[in-house]
């Protein structure tokens, strides 16, 4: 008997009855395609919100996620196919859907590449979907790397996560669901100091090779690749390392653990491929995914303990908060290029409160509009952001008028890239004023400080920090952990010997990034910091 | 029968004598003497409630600290939890240290040094004796 007995699609998520009641992993098919999977809920849906003829004993609901629902067709076929407990996947139970509104589909990137919601609950990828000859392009340039990290660390290197999970239970197969290649390395080193230290020589190490090092944290570096000029895989490199008898590999592993289950690498067959492998994988697999992971579970998420992450996020940081969210403006589509470049109002008081002898450097340009604006009236603007997708946008369209701009990929979550701008930018011989637009409202206190920190580097020779930050508090989409207080940037902007010297309220139009995409007026307050007088 | 046993025969026969004249003259006296045994009876009764309640006394006393204690270990754990955030909030700016250290050993190794490699101050480095601690 099938588990589940029939489907019911709404405007808000999936009705369906089941046989008999389970924690079922289930799978979502749109037009044939997996697009996302979901944990049977326990509860039956509420009373009076069933769609006509929804009937059975054991009814359930699931929402659509929110990253989907705007983005679905207005009719396609969906289905649903449960997950046994053995992981195999049932025959699927369609109906056709029916959704208000007139839009095209749009379950693929700018790209074109299909689109399916991953278990970060955002959009992605998944191979299954792939384009011929994407696992092969992947696993090859996962092969080069390894190759590179064992000439310098010697052979501690091993396939993990995702590219070691799916080998060890499907027979040598990578996981349809999954979207990338994942390595790590068991570090000589035990204190996480010297691990990052290590990392950041990684970093230096892959960078010099040629590859597109992305940094998500001190200890995790991705690589991204394009194919045809079309994003099309990467490859993770997580750092692990051994400490009073506990294995710590970002971002996802603190158990006990001994040398001897790790190294020297075990061998199994990747796709055809051999490929290192932690010496007792089962060990490995059962505390990154859980005693349940021979299991296939396309409905999986991490749950970790707070002791696991509050040492990773301590020792190792995030230098990529939200940034996938502001890289999916550009690859999804929901923001381009306006058809002529205008400042905005803000970097035009800002171009006429500052004298004309300054460079303006922007902070978290986006596409690059004012930049490329305050160029084209003969500013010399450095511009930078740490999206890069938003940098090649704005790198994509050129400047009239005497200015000149320069876009940088510049992350300011990690402080090294904001020492060295300073550094870079107090090589130059002309004063600065920064200038940046809803950048505050970005970042929390680690980020701020490193932007106060770069203000302090570069308005010593008389010039000012224009920073802006929302103050509304009825302003929607922005969450709790990027409100920030004009009084609380006063003391920030103090540790690094700056001073409010104007600050102004209005009202202005806001678009946030993420679902709360509706453009909205809220008050905004706009802030110049200087320097304090000795 | 010796003296003891005659003097207790005789009382007997004079309350059994008394008996009927102390109804009739003093009536109330034998109703008082019944009474002091009802107030006898009460009276023990009394004595075990009061036994009774002394011991519940001193479970409310008892009680009544155990209130206390709780009241005190309350107080402490709240002290325990402010202190518990304030030490996790040290643990975490330790761990955030870590990697303040790591960035800025790479910074002045990978872009102080280098930008100033021209520059370096002999003396400065002769005052940097390794030795020197």
């Amino acid at each position: 008997m099938h588990p589940i007995r029939a489907v019911w699609p709404s405007e808000d998520g999936v009705f369906f009855s089941v046989a008999t009641p389970g924690e079922r992993a289930v799978d979502v098919l749109v037009d044939g395609r997996r697009v996302w999977s979901f944990r049977e809920p326990a509860d039956p849906p509420a009373l009076g919100t069933l769609p006509p003829g929804a009937v059975g004993e054991h009814l359930r609901f699931e929402p659509w996620p929110g990253v989907i629902r705007e983005r679905l067709p207005t009719r396609f076929t969906l289905a649903l196919r449960a997950i046994a407990e053995d992981g195999t996947a049932d025959e699927p139970v369609a109906a056709t859907a029916e959704l208000s509104g007139d839009r095209p589909p749009a379950l693929a990137d700018i790209h074109g590449r299909p689109l399916v919601v991953n278990k970060w609950g955002r959009l992605g990828h998944a191979l299954a979907d792939a384009a011929p000859g994407l696992v092969e392009r992947m696993l090859d340039h996962m092969d080069e790397i390894r190759d590179l990290l064992q000439s310098h660390l010697g052979p501690v290197v091993c396939v993990t996560g995702g590219t070691l999970l799916g080998p060890i239970r499907d027979e040598g197969r990578l996981i349809p669901h999954d979207d990338d290649a994942d390595l790590t390395y068991l570090s000589s080193w035990d204190h996480p100091a010297d691990v990052v230290r290590e990392s950041f020589e990684l970093g230096r190490l892959l960078r010099e090779a040629g590859y597109d090092v992305i940094r998500l944290s001190a200890a995790h570096v991705q690589m991204h690749f394009t194919h045809d000029g079309v994003p099309d895989h990467y490859v993770d490199v997580f750092g692990g390392f051994l400490r009073e008898g506990y294995l710590l590999q970002t971002f996802a592993i603190r158990a006990p653990m001994a040398r001897e289950q790790l190294l020297p690498p075990a061998t199994i067959m990747v796709e055809g491929r051999p490929e290192p492998a932690p010496r007792d994988p089962e060990a490995v697999l059962a505390e990154n995914y859980g005693p349940g992971w021979r299991i296939p579970d396309p409905s999986f998420v991490f749950d970790l303990p707070e002791s696991t992450t509050a040492r990773f996020s301590g020792w190792f940081a995030d230098y990529h908060a939200d940034r996938e969210a502001w890289e999916d403006l550009v690859l999804l589509g929901r923001q381009t290029l306006p058809a002529e470049d205008r400042t905005s109002g803000f970097a035009d008081w800002v171009h006429r409160v500052t004298p004309p002898d300054h460079a303006i450097l922007e902070l978290g340009c986006g596409l690059g509009v004012d930049a490329r604006a305050l160029a084209a009236s003969g500013r010399t603007v450095r511009a930078v952001d740490f999206s890069r997708y938003g940098i090649e946008a704005a790198r994509s369209r050129s400047v009239g008028g005497g200015g000149q701009v320069s876009f940088d990929l510049v992350n300011l979550l990690d402080l090294r890239a904001v020492l060295r701008l300073g550094a870079v930018c107090a090589g130059d011989p002309q004063p600065w004023t920064v200038y940046g637009r809803r950048v505050l409202n970005a970042l929390e206190a680690p980020g701020r400080d490193n932007v106060f920190r770069l203000c302090g580097m570069l308005v010593r020779r008389g010039g000012a920090a224009h920073l802006d930050v929302v103050t509304d508090a009825e302003a929607a989409g922005l969450p709790p952990h990027l409100r920030v207080s004009t009084g609380r940037l006063v003391d920030e902007a103090a540790r690094h010997g700056l001073v409010l010297d104007e600050a102004t309220t209005r009202q202005e139009l806001l678009n946030w990034v993420g679902e709360t995409a509706d453009e909205q007026l809220v008050e905004i307050s706009r802030m110049t910091f200087r320097r304090r007088m000795r | 029968m010796n003296g003891h046993e005659e003097l207790s025969g005789s009382r007997a026969l004079v309350r059994r004598l008394m008996h009927p004249i102390r109804r009739a003259v003093a009536p109330a006296a034998l109703e008082l003497h019944g009474k002091i045994q009802e107030l006898r009876e009460e009276n023990r009764v009394l004595r075990e409630e009061l036994v009774e309640l002394r011991a519940e006394l001193r479970e409310l006393q008892e009680l009544q600290e155990l209130h206390g204690r709780v009241d005190g270990v309350e107080r402490r754990m709240d002290l325990l939890d402010e202190r518990n955030g304030v030490l996790t909030d040290g643990l975490q700016e330790s761990r955030r240290l870590n990697l303040r250290i790591a960035e800025l050993a790479d910074v002045v190794t990978e872009l102080v040094l280098p930008l100033h490699d021209r520059e370096i101050d002999a003396g400065a480095l002769r005052s940097l004796r390794p030795d020197a601690g």
